[in-house]
């Protein structure tokens, strides 16, 4: 058991260290484990399950979601969205960068994937805020971090995952997830302003724009409807009963077309280059997700993170020491595995000792869907360091450090839901009456 | 860097384009068709229930070509992403070999995988395997599409790989590392 | 030897617990010398790809909806037909009047059945009472498989898709107001959150299957080969007895949480019969002599049965 999980580490640190693409890295060190530490005929396996992660309905939406981030970028929607905030934001510490947590809040309840709420986010938000002189570390660690709420503020795939497998009501579960949503929004906004009041005239918080009167602010803010009315409409078309979560991403694409159009900034020029820079990313993108796949598959045939959860059951601990352990197990694993892939190994195997200890499902959904968003920001395997990666050229332990701070305020949040349980179980308890 | 199949690696990307304009399209006039619905229904008059049957079953498998198409594309463009925060401080004539290994892993990988995927087209052949939905599509359609982009990235991997090995035996010193001055590949 | 077992569906499902069960009841019998982990929730390998990843032997056994296997012979429908088996004792004997054919089929493909274990009776989730068939006119019904989609436009229902996943949303949302499923599903579901009527509507019982690659099963020496059969004999009895327990347990559930669990009225009960006759006469014509014969042999049981 040892052996595997260092030489896996060993393969992966050296492939992935040594320059080789990340989809090649995790591709390779899936092969090289098994033909290590199985007796399995790898070539079939390697096959079926490439292919087995390369189509699938839900998985439609990242492509389109990125096209649509594509296309407002280019539509001159997000300097729209900055004039319009800038002014409003001005005596707020941490001005405009309030925008990447705010965007990825509203764009979470729009998505359910965090790579997509990332990439489209990111790529509206980092170039405006490189522009106007706001910190690197801060606008790349609060995009990283923010945009994983895509996972908790519904809807979100993980949930419907936790949902089918363990038999939660998913419609709570994404009653759950609205609360916890908020409070990371919160905890994030307010490290932010404390980060920016500390920081003094160290800089990297922006400018001062020059204060306007609230009348002229006003007429500034309708510059935000395109913006939100692109917004509105996609969430519309959900709660309207017109579209599904999955068929809202491409109803966003057409609108953010409509709006472009309606903003003159779209033609055939920006129609094409648009799809084909989200082609590129949503390949590189899919790609990772199909050698991300095939690792934790190598992984779960060679049992070791059976053993390790089985290990951890075995130890016998109190309800909270449980959730300590598992906590760090989950970390540990979260570097290399992906998050649906976290989600079964645990409910398959820890499902029945969270029963036992008297943790209420909801709740620990809630808790797992946070540790799966942490992962998301882990090194070496984090989707959202990816497509940062592949928005700004950053590396991933550079965008990975930025993000450090909010690891640990996520940390915190899950110390603050133990604590006071009732900001996951207050919303679908109220559903029963 | 210039690739002489760099053609070839654009009609895959168009490939993927269309594709993705296809899901596109397909999800939009379902949509369309739901709000007809429901504007009839809200004047009075009875539903249409005009639904596109199997919009996700045939979007599910079109979007192994949105992505997979255009793998090649993605790679003369330096849009797949990798850590280049050890390599990057080689001197150049170490570097040159650096990423010719990774090319070469690369390339071997990708060999392999496209090897075992023409086994699974062959056995979706075989036994006549189509999807369990309404459209009953056979796999081996989308399964070529895979391993078509697969084969497309391999022969860009290939000439990448001469390229470097090239640049290694005759002036490794004056080596620049493609990708390394722009990101995305704009 | 180590066995690897895949299943789509999760541990709280009964048809998991009885899959354990059988894969324990393997490890005792044959003194730990053959043992078999069990996959549960598509964590190993998704649905679809079950089969076609047993017959390559990348796993040597797994466990699938029979029904999604509907596009390869209209035989695998045959648990699908609306009216056709509507009772356990209906369902067991179409299961062996339909065995040796399926067997048949599997073997075709280097397979080997197991046991097979049927989910409770389908019924009509609706948010209002249905008590007449005029009331799908027009009605979305979630439709997942063929023959539902044909069953509900032969009521005058519109068919729609939703992924499982999507159901609530769905419901919630207006996308859907009909659904066809078990009483286990809805409650595993929470049906109750999105609706508040279940016609308990006895349409048809459909099966999960668990099976092996025959070239795995052949390696194993005589002695564990009957011991896998005898288990499964076992799990195939048990499962059975398990779905009925929890047919019993989840119609409980469902009432507990305000759902209205009713009969279908001998009106509705006749107009659902005359749409599932309609589709049985199709059936029998695209599935041709292979379907006579299993049909024929499922009445001669039946009418054994009734002696
Ligand atoms: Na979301
Ligand atoms: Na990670």
């Amino acid at each position: 058991m040892l052996t595997l999980s260092l030489a896996t580490l060993f393969t992966l640190a050296l492939l992935l260290g040594g320059g080789v693409w990340i989809a090649f890295a995790l591709l390779g060190t899936g092969w090289l484990a098994l033909t290590g530490f199985s007796s399995f005929e790898v070539g079939p396996i390697l096959a079926s399950d490439f292919w087995g992660a390369s189509y699938g309905w839900d998985l439609t939406a990242l492509p389109m979601f990125v096209w649509m981030g594509e296309i407002l970028f280019r539509s001159g929607l997000a300097d729209n969205m900055f004039r319009a905030l800038s002014p409003w934001l001005n005596r707020l510490p941490g001005r405009l960068l309030h925008a990447n947590i705010i965007g990825s809040g509203l764009f979470a309840a729009v998505c359910g994937s965090s790579a997509a709420t990332c990439a489209t986010v990111g790529k509206m938000t980092l170039p405006e805020l490189e522009r106007r002189g706001y910190s690197e570390t801060l606008a790349l660690g609060t995009l990283a971090s923010a945009s994983t709420l895509g996972l908790l503020i519904p809807p979100s795939i993980m949930m419907i995952v936790y949902g089918v497998v363990t038999e939660q009501s998913i419609s709570r579960l994404f009653m759950a997830g609205i609360g916890p949503g908020l409070l990371l929004l919160a905890l994030f906004m307010l490290y932010l302003v404390v980060w920016s009041l500390s920081a003094g005239r160290r800089g990297g918080a922006g400018h001062a724009e020059p204060s306007m009167p609230l009348g002229e602010k006003l007429r500034n803010s309708w510059r935000l409807l395109p913006l939100l009315a692109l917004i509105g409409g996609i969430l519309g078309s959900i709660y309207g009963g017109v579209a599904s979560p999955t068929e809202a991403a491409a109803v966003g694409v057409v609108l953010s077309m409509l709006i472009a159009r309606l903003n003159g900034h779209f033609d055939r020029h920006i129609f094409l280059e648009s799809m084909f820079a989200g082609l590129r990313t949503s390949c590189m993108i899919a790609f990772i997700i199909a050698g991300a796949s095939f690792l934790s598959s190598a992984m779960s045939f060679t049992q070791l993170p059976t053993q390790l959860a089985t290990a951890i059951a075995d130890m016998g601990l109190s309800p909270n020491l449980l959730l300590v352990v598992l906590t760090l197990f989950l970390l540990v694993l979260g570097c290399f595995l992906d998050g649906i892939s976290l989600i079964l190994l645990v409910t398959a195997i820890i499902m029945p000792l969270i029963n036992a200890a008297g943790i209420d499902p909801i709740w620990f959904g809630i808790y797992l869907v946070i540790v799966v968003e942490i992962s998301q920001i882990t090194p070496p395997v984090g989707f959202n360091l990816f497509v940062i990666q592949g928005l700004t050229g950053k590396n991933i332990f550079t965008i990975a450090k930025a993000t450090l701070p909010f690891f640990l305020l996520m940390l915190l949040a899950i110390l603050l839901l133990r604590l006071f349980p009732e900001i996951v179980l207050y919303l679908p308890q109220a559903m029963n009456r | 860097m210039t690739f002489r199949l760099d053609p070839l690696y654009r009609l895959g990307a168009w490939g993927a384009a269309a594709c993705m304009l296809s899901i596109c399209a397909l999800v939009t006039l379902q949509v369309l068709l739901r709000c007809l619905d429901a504007l009839l229904k809200a004047v009075g008059a009875s539903r249409l229930g005009l639904e596109i049957s199997g919009v996700s079953e045939i979007a599910a498998y079109l979007l192994v070509g949105a992505t997979f198409l255009s793998l090649a594309y993605t790679f003369t463009h330096h849009a797949h992403i990798r850590v280049t925060l050890l390599i990057g401080r080689l001197p150049p004539a170490l570097r040159v070999w650096f990423e010719a290994a990774c090319l070469a892993i690369s390339l071997a990988l990708s060999v392999l995988l496209v090897w075992q995927l023409i086994g699974l087209v062959r056995e979706s052949l075989d036994y006549g395997d189509v999807s369990s939905g309404l459209m009953a599509i056979p796999l081996w359609i989308p399964q070529s599409v895979l391993v078509s982009g697969i084969a497309l990235l391999c022969l860009a991997l290939a000439e990448a790989l001469l390229a470097t090995l090239r640049q290694a035996v005759t002036a490794p010193s004056a080596y620049v590392a493609p990708g390394d001055d722009a990101h995305g590949g704009e | 030897e180590q066995w690897n077992l895949a299943t789509p569906y999760g541990d709280a499902s009964f048809h998991t617990q009885n899959t354990k069960a059988f894969a324990e009841d393997v490890a005792a019998a044959t003194d730990g010398k053959l043992t078999i982990n069990v996959h549960s929730g598509g964590s190993l390998i998704s649905h679809a790809e079950i089969k076609p990843s047993v017959r390559r032997g990348t796993v040597q056994s797994g466990e699938v909806f029979l029904s999604i296997l509907s596009n390869e012979s209209p035989i695998y429908e045959v648990d699908t037909l609306p009216g056709l088996a509507t009772s356990y004792q209906d369902a067991f004997d179409l299961w062996q009047a339909s065995k040796p054919i399926i067997t048949e089929l599997f073997a075709k493909e280097g397979l080997m059945p197991l046991y097979a274990v049927p989910w409770p009776a389908q019924g009509i989730y609706t948010d209002f009472t249905l008590t007449d068939a005029s009331q799908f006119q027009g009605l979305r019904v979630r439709a997942p498989n063929i023959n539902t989609q044909r069953f509900v436009e032969n009521l005058g229902g519109i068919p729609t898709q939703t992924e499982e996943a999507d159901i609530p949303t769905a419901f919630s949302t207006g996308r859907v107001d009909a659904m066809i499923t078990s009483v286990s599903t809805g409650n595993s579901m929470s049906a109750w959150d999105y609706v508040s009527n279940y016609n308990d509507a006895k349409l048809w019982l459909p099966k999960n299957i668990v099976f092996v690659n025959k070239r795995a099963f052949d390696r194993l020496d005589a002695d564990t080969r009957q011991a896998v059969l005898d288990a499964a004999a076992k799990a195939e009895q048990r499962g059975w007895q398990m779905s009925k327990a929890d047919a019993a347990k989840s119609a409980k559930a469902l009432e507990a949480h305000g759902i209205t669990i009713s009969q279908p009225s001998a009106e509705l009960q006749q107009q659902l019969k005359a749409a599932g006759q309609q589709l049985f006469e199709d059936w029998q014509a695209r599935a041709g002599d292979q379907a006579k014969e299993l049909v024929t042999r499922y009445r001669e049981r039946q009418a054994q049965q009734s002696q």
